[in-house]
């Protein structure tokens, strides 16, 4: 919501020079922060690439003596860990469709009509969101139990839809925002339906909206984790986080294949983060300025 | 209005289409279950028993007396505030870093962000084994490297606390980041201009210009920090479990453990029901307290 001017790069002519100690102080700070961000991640990245023994082995080793693929080729041929990938993309997917179909079709009704209580709908939609996934943990059990969805991918589906339908609806509205009425009345003049306009016109003219919305939800989707834990925890359903925490975290035997399941599990998201990016920085700023 | 609308052939409850769904769907799934919550925190229901009665306010009783809660508010109150206390000042300063122009911001804000979207249990797994207690974790083979002993970290109550603190602070800083430089690039260059012909010294500038002017930012970051904190359970339960003993258990956890370790749904929804209260709580309060002059 607010990441607005990383976008506005000032422009070159106006750039500050600055003097050789204060630039030398500021790449420093660069580099112990890579550091900090880096290690751990390279150390999991690098780990997963080591044979079972070096890993077993003291004094622990930073880079692989060897490389070898041989952690990768286990965990897909000895775990589970495929099924849990399998699960985590089939209840993403279908929460990605759910959250960005429901919630860009309410944002666009927001956006195009006037009507009454509509700013205090949108505030309440705003503070429910506040209401953490946690506080509602046993509410969710009671509710899937009794609907006959423990254990399923479509309850899951259903809860982390209604947690990213809001905050779709506020990034969606402040984009359809800035695209100009005029455009759905001339369509309508010519005889489109409101729904044919949405479609084939404002959807398309959204897609940098879009992508900031669908990344979030996304990444929303993909690392949830005390959810899946309670509501669906079985072996058949249960997703990546909740595998790699129940069948990995506990077995120190599985020490050496959580490494490579960790890079698995995490490499979507990473990619996904790189390509969204630059839709991101501009989708997130489009919603700030309401 | 509604009337004026129509007039372009936009018909007048059409509306309704577009929203209902997405009403339905977000009160059935986030406003009623919280209502049930707190209806479940006022009944004895447990997870083994089939059968659930209104016991009135029996589990508030249960809960302000339970003698497990002097040390978990503690560890509450301590890993909340220093989460949130290190989550903003150093959003802060990596924000004012990475707005400098200087060559490779762009791919040091993309590393600065990064922790923000690896899974938190992920996030928990690789603490553990980054502080390993065996010789196997990296971090005691640094710290050999510089000749200290190494250490069961884990196993150590204030230890573990403070590997929590800094794995949740690991992650949680990229979102201050991104809400900060976005609050520092739209404050307005002049005052800084006006600052420098003035002789302002760079402590004077950030606290009487940047601070104040990224003041409802700040406010909206400390916000969403203390109730992202106080919900969180991911983390802490990847990584210790609450351990060792109840030295890292916080409300949160206390919330999960009840429900599903001790079956106890009544009790899981007290607590919950008093984490909400908390969370309003803290959000008037700040709201009050850090008032933005507009």
């Amino acid at each position: 919501m607010t990441t607005e001017a990383i976008v506005h790069s000032r422009p070159l002519a106006d750039r500050p020079r600055y003097r050789l100690p204060e630039l030398a102080v500021t790449y420093a700070l660069y580099g112990l922060l890579s550091l900090v961000v880096l290690f751990p991640l390279a150390w999991v990245l690098l780990g997963s690439f080591k044979n079972p023994g070096e890993i077993f082995a003291f004094p622990t080793t930073f880079w692989p003596r060897d490389f070898t693929f041989s952690n990768y080729t286990d965990v897909i041929n000895r775990t589970a860990l495929p099924t849990y990938l399998w699960n985590t993309v089939i209840v993403t997917a279908f929460t990605l469709v759910f959250s960005l179909g429901i919630g860009t079709v309410a944002a666009y009704g927001f956006s195009r009509w006037e009507f009454p209580f509509k700013d205090t709908i949108l505030v309440v939609l705003l503070i429910l969101q506040l209401i953490p996934s946690t506080v509602n943990i046993v509410p969710y059990y009671m509710m899937l139990n009794s609907l006959d969805l423990l254990n399923t991918h479509a309850g899951l589906i259903i809860i982390y839809t209604a947690g990213n339908v809001p905050f779709v609806i506020w990034i969606m509205k402040g984009y359809f925002d800035t695209l100009p009425r005029s455009l759905d009345e001339a369509a309508v003049i010519d005889g489109c339906s409101m729904f044919r306009v949405f479609w084939s016109i404002i959807l398309p003219l959204s897609l940098p909206g879009l992508s900031a919305a669908g990344f979030l939800t996304f990444l929303s989707a993909w690392s949830e984790f005390l959810l899946p834990l309670v509501l669906a925890n079985s072996r058949e359903v249960a997703v990546m986080s909740v595998g790699l925490f129940s069948f990995f975290g506990t077995d120190n035997t599985a020490y050496h294949y959580a490494f490579a399941a960790s890079v698995m599990s995490t490499a979507p998201v990473i990619i996904a983060y790189l390509f969204a990016q630059e839709y991101l920085v501009s989708g997130l700023a489009s919603g700030a300025e309401k | 209005m509604a009337r004026a609308r129509s007039a372009n052939g936009l018909s007048r409850h059409q509306y309704l289409f577009f929203i209902m769904p997405a009403i339905l769907v977000v009160l059935g799934f986030t406003a009623y279950p919280a209502l049930y919550g707190i209806w479940i925190s006022l009944t004895n229901l447990h997870f083994a028993y089939p059968d659930s009665r209104f016991v009135g306010l029996d589990n508030y009783v249960r809960f302000f007396t339970w003698p497990a809660l002097p040390q978990v508010a503690t560890n509450t109150v301590i890993f909340v505030t220093s989460v949130v206390a290190l989550q903003l000042s150093l959003g802060l300063m990596i924000a004012l870093l990475l707005n400098k122009l200087v060559f490779g911001r762009r791919l040091m804000r993309s590393i600065a962000i990064l922790p923000w979207v690896i899974p938190a249990v992920i996030i928990g797994l690789m603490f553990q084994q980054l502080f390993s207690g065996s010789k196997l974790g990296i971090m005691n083979t640094v710290i050999a490297m510089f000749g200290f002993e190494t250490r069961s970290w884990l196993s150590n109550p204030s230890e573990s606390m403070a590997i929590m603190i800094a794995s949740v602070v690991w992650r949680g800083v990229p979102l201050s980041i991104i809400l900060q430089l976005g609050g520092l690039q739209t404050i307005r260059r002049e005052l800084y201009e006006a600052a420098s012909i003035d002789g302002a010294s760079r402590w004077q500038v950030l606290r009487y210009i940047t601070i104040p002017s990224l003041k409802p930012i700040l406010l909206i970051n400390l916000i969403m920090a203390t109730s992202g904190t106080l919900n969180h359970v991911d983390i802490p339960l990847a990584l210790t479990g609450g351990g060792p003993g109840r030295a890292t258990e916080v409300l949160s956890l206390s919330l999960y453990n009840q429900g599903f370790q001790v079956l106890d749904a009544a009790y899981a929804s007290t607590i919950a029901t008093v984490i909400l209260i908390i969370n309003l709580i803290l959000t008037v309060a700040y709201l009050r307290v850090l008032r933005v002059p507009r």
